[in-house]
């Protein structure tokens, strides 16, 4: 299969620029999601590779052939809609056939591919069942056979998931994942939903108003997200941004903010100190890159914070907690009101309302943005 | 406000010609508490609300809200905080009157002059993020944004009960995170009792006080979220709950020298002593179907002392969390990790299975055995 680039890509839709100067790149046999809140981008930037759409400006490659003058149909592409766009008189059989009968292939060529097809799909026992008695992930999974059976150097993956429900959805979504690692497709992803993005994908290109916020592997992108918009958009419960002002106090670095004192670790304080424009800034962390320390131990413990349990909710094999600050010491931050932070908690049983409790942010995983730019202030690039 | 009462449902039943909806349906929820019906669709969580807001008509059984009979009355009379999962909203009136409506209604429980109302209807739409689109008209609105206005209409009355179907379904996750809290205050504050509906089996445990899964017409178990987690009262209940849901394997018990034996597929997984406890097993063997939570299990490399060996069959990393899935033996298993190394299909590896807690089901039943 081939390599896609996308060099200095726009899209506009008369004065409205849908995609903004997109560098991007799908290596072979890589599964690319495009991620974002709808009107970012991402269906005209899986339209432009389809050909569906024109290329405003710039170029894309497939390895190193420029494609955007090319007709889709030059371009051997396969696409999977989110509705299947099956043809519902026919059966499975005839309806992964298709585009090979549209080219005339020869009988028995053609039987072999689409047995094997329906072989690497699993459905060898609903060859010859009619597309109307099939369940919604069994329809999906007819036409990523009929999108296979064509041998195309790309497949497009448009929102696949977003008809299924629950069960069918978790299935087809590893299912999916499977056959792309195993069978080395090169493939994109467009959704709008971060967990499919996420446990899909090699790399995750994040997506607002047209343009690329992030593109990487997943677990970076999660740990070490780019600026603010990627920060909030990605992870659920969100991730805790607190607006703070720093403040030297006894040879330690705090961060004053929501009715928070936080004492920051020596590296992060002086990595803070180059890079920080301004002594305010907007903290962040994850709510589950926390650890319960015991409450004896020390408040000025680095990265820590210390609240009393406002709320608890449960999510099955773990809690979901809210603390508020405990306003204890007399520094006095001029940062206005109270904020709650949100920590995640692994284990069965919640901690009681109205509980104190000391947490610490684990290592390296403290992310301080910039309040005017929104970038993170740690980002190497 | 007057204090609330309590809403019970004795022996209810409900049949659609030969089809029975619901099978004598015994609920209670007390005021101020949120009871999550829960199950798959056409379970009869929507039918339960249509009955007790008297859209609809038990066959039998008697709908009882404190000391009065609910069924007797007229559904105005009930004075009901219905919200459908249909949303069905007046496509002619702006968002705000939309909201609005019940409370100008001359039924309505409460007199409110046009100041109230217009306080009201700000509080709930501040509540739901969507303080700014008050003028909208429906057509304009997303589906979510729709949903929203919906749970506002329920939400800004003054009811003897909430009925909420599917409130927050539509709603991306963040806002679902968000409006579950808040939500879930608002109404323990009311002092009236709730009945949310979902086929979301993480939502019923995050947002309910007791918890009531329901199939097929008929409750399977209720029991306080935790509880229905830890202690599924059936098959059916585990294969609900849970993110992924609990792994279900079919197998024997059997005793091997003083040891409590669970086989399956060439599988062997010697249970603790305190499962053996739990289990009779009835002239040297019992059919079983026994479940591990995917945390209960981890996935180690080939080169691993112990475990059984198995094969990647997909690796899901989602940021916070992992899920590995393995074939072992003839069966797929998942596990839940908080710290896997990425794997990739195909790659052996060993599963070690380190639960207390294996759940155990009789196997023609799908009852626990406890």
């Amino acid at each position: 299969m081939a390599t896609i680039r996308f060099e200095r890509v726009w899209k506009r839709y008369g004065q409205v620029e849908a995609v903004r100067d997109l560098n991007l790149t799908c290596d072979d046999g890589e599964m690319l999601a495009l991620l974002g809140p709808s009107g970012c981008g991402k269906t005209s930037t899986l339209k432009m590779v389809a050909g569906i759409e024109e290329v405003s400006e710039g170029e894309i490659f497939f390895d190193e052939r420029p494609v955007s003058r090319l007709a889709p149909a030059e371009r051997n592409i396969a696409m999977v809609f989110e509705d299947y766009a099956l043809y519902p008189h026919l059966s499975v059989f005839e309806n992964i056939a298709f585009p090979l009968r549209i080219r005339r292939l020869p009988g028995a060529e053609l039987e072999r591919r689409v047995a094997a097809a329906i072989a690497l799909l699993g459905l060898e026992a609903l060859r010859d069942e009619s597309i109307r008695r099939l369940s919604g992930g069994a329809q999906q999974r007819v036409s990523i056979g009929r999108a296979l059976v064509r041998d195309p150097e790309l497949i497009l993956f448009d929102e696949p998931l977003s008809h299924l429900d629950g069960d069918q959805k978790i299935q087809l979504r590893a299912e999916i994942k499977r056959l792309q690692q195993t069978a080395g497709l090169t493939a994109v992803l467009v959704t709008h939903d971060q967990t499919e993005a996420i446990a899909m994908s090699d790399r995750v290109a994040v997506m607002s108003q047209g343009v690329l916020q992030q593109c990487d592997a997943p677990q970076q992108l999660y740990d070490h997200p780019r600026n603010l918009f990627v920060a909030d958009f990605i992870g659920e419960p969100p991730m805790n941004l607190i607006p703070v002002t720093l403040r030297e106090a006894e040879g330690t670095t705090f961060a004053d903010g929501g009715g928070w004192h936080v004492a920051l670790d020596l590296d992060a304080a002086s990595r803070l100190r180059r890079v920080a424009r301004s002594d305010r800034i907007i903290l962040g962390f994850r709510p589950e890159h926390v650890e319960p320390i015991d409450v004896s131990a020390s408040e000025k413990l680095p990265n820590s914070l210390a609240g009393r349990v406002a709320w608890t909710e449960m999510r099955g094999d773990s809690h979901v907690v809210a603390l508020a600050p405990i306003q204890s010491r007399a520094s006095g931050s001029a940062d206005g009101g109270e904020q709650q932070v949100t920590i995640e908690v692994p284990g069965t049983s919640p901690p009681e309302i109205g509980e104190p409790i000391l947490v610490r942010v684990r290592h390296d995983l403290l992310n301080p943005f910039d309040a005017e730019t929104g970038m993170n202030l740690f980002r190497r690039t | 406000m007057t204090p609330g009462e309590e809403l019970k449902l004795r022996s209810v039943e409900r049949r659609y010609g030969d089809a029975v909806a619901l099978e004598s349906l015994d609920l209670d929820v007390a005021p101020g508490q949120i009871l999550a019906l829960t199950g798959p669709s056409g379970a009869g969580k929507t039918t339960t609300c249509r009955l007790i807001s008297g859209i609809e008509a038990p066959d039998e059984g008697e709908i009882w809200l404190g000391t009065r009979r609910l069924d007797e009355l007229s559904p105005q009379a009930r004075h009901i905080s219905y919200m459908f999962e249909s949303y069905a909203l007046y496509p002619q009136l702006s968002v705000r009157d939309n909201i609005a409506f019940p409370l100008r209604a001359p039924g309505h429980r409460m007199c409110y002059d046009e100041r109230t109302i217009a306080a009201r209807v700000d509080e709930v739409l501040e509540l739901v993020e969507m303080a700014d689109l008050g003028q909208r008209m429906p057509a304009a609105l997303s589906g979510g944004q729709k949903q929203r206005v919906a749970l506002c209409r329920a939400l800004v009355q003054d009811p003897t009960a909430y009925l909420l179907d599917e409130p927050i379904s539509h709603l991306d996750a963040k806002l679902r995170h968000k409006l579950r809290g808040a939500i879930r205050r608002r109404l323990r504050d009311s002092g009236v009792p709730t009945l949310w509906c979902t086929p979301d089996g993480l939502e019923a445990l995050s947002v309910a006080d007791r918890v009531a899964v329901l199939i097929g017409g008929r409750v399977e178990q209720v029991d306080m979220p935790m509880r229905v987690y830890l202690t599924p009262a059936s098959v059916k209940v585990a294969r609900l709950l849970g993110d992924p849901p609990t792994n279900l394997l079919e197998g024997e018990l059997m005793h091997q020298s003083d040891q409590l034996v669970f086989r399956c597929n060439g599988l062997s997984i010697d249970l603790p002593h305190a499962v053996a406890r739990r289990v009779e097993t009835v002239a040297g063997s019992r059919k079983v179907v026994l479940g591990v939570r995917p945390t209960e299990l981890s996935v180690a490399p080939a080169s691993a002392a112990v475990g059984a060996a198995a094969e990647v069959y997909t690796f899901e990393p989602f940021g916070k969390y992992t899920i590995t899935t393995v074939q072992l033996g003839g069966s797929l298993i998942k596990s839940k990790s908080f710290d896997q190394t990425p794997l990739r299909p195909g790659d052996h590896v060993r599963v070690r299975f380190q639960s207390s807690s294996f759940l155990l089901f009789d196997l023609q039943t799908g009852k626990a055995l406890r």
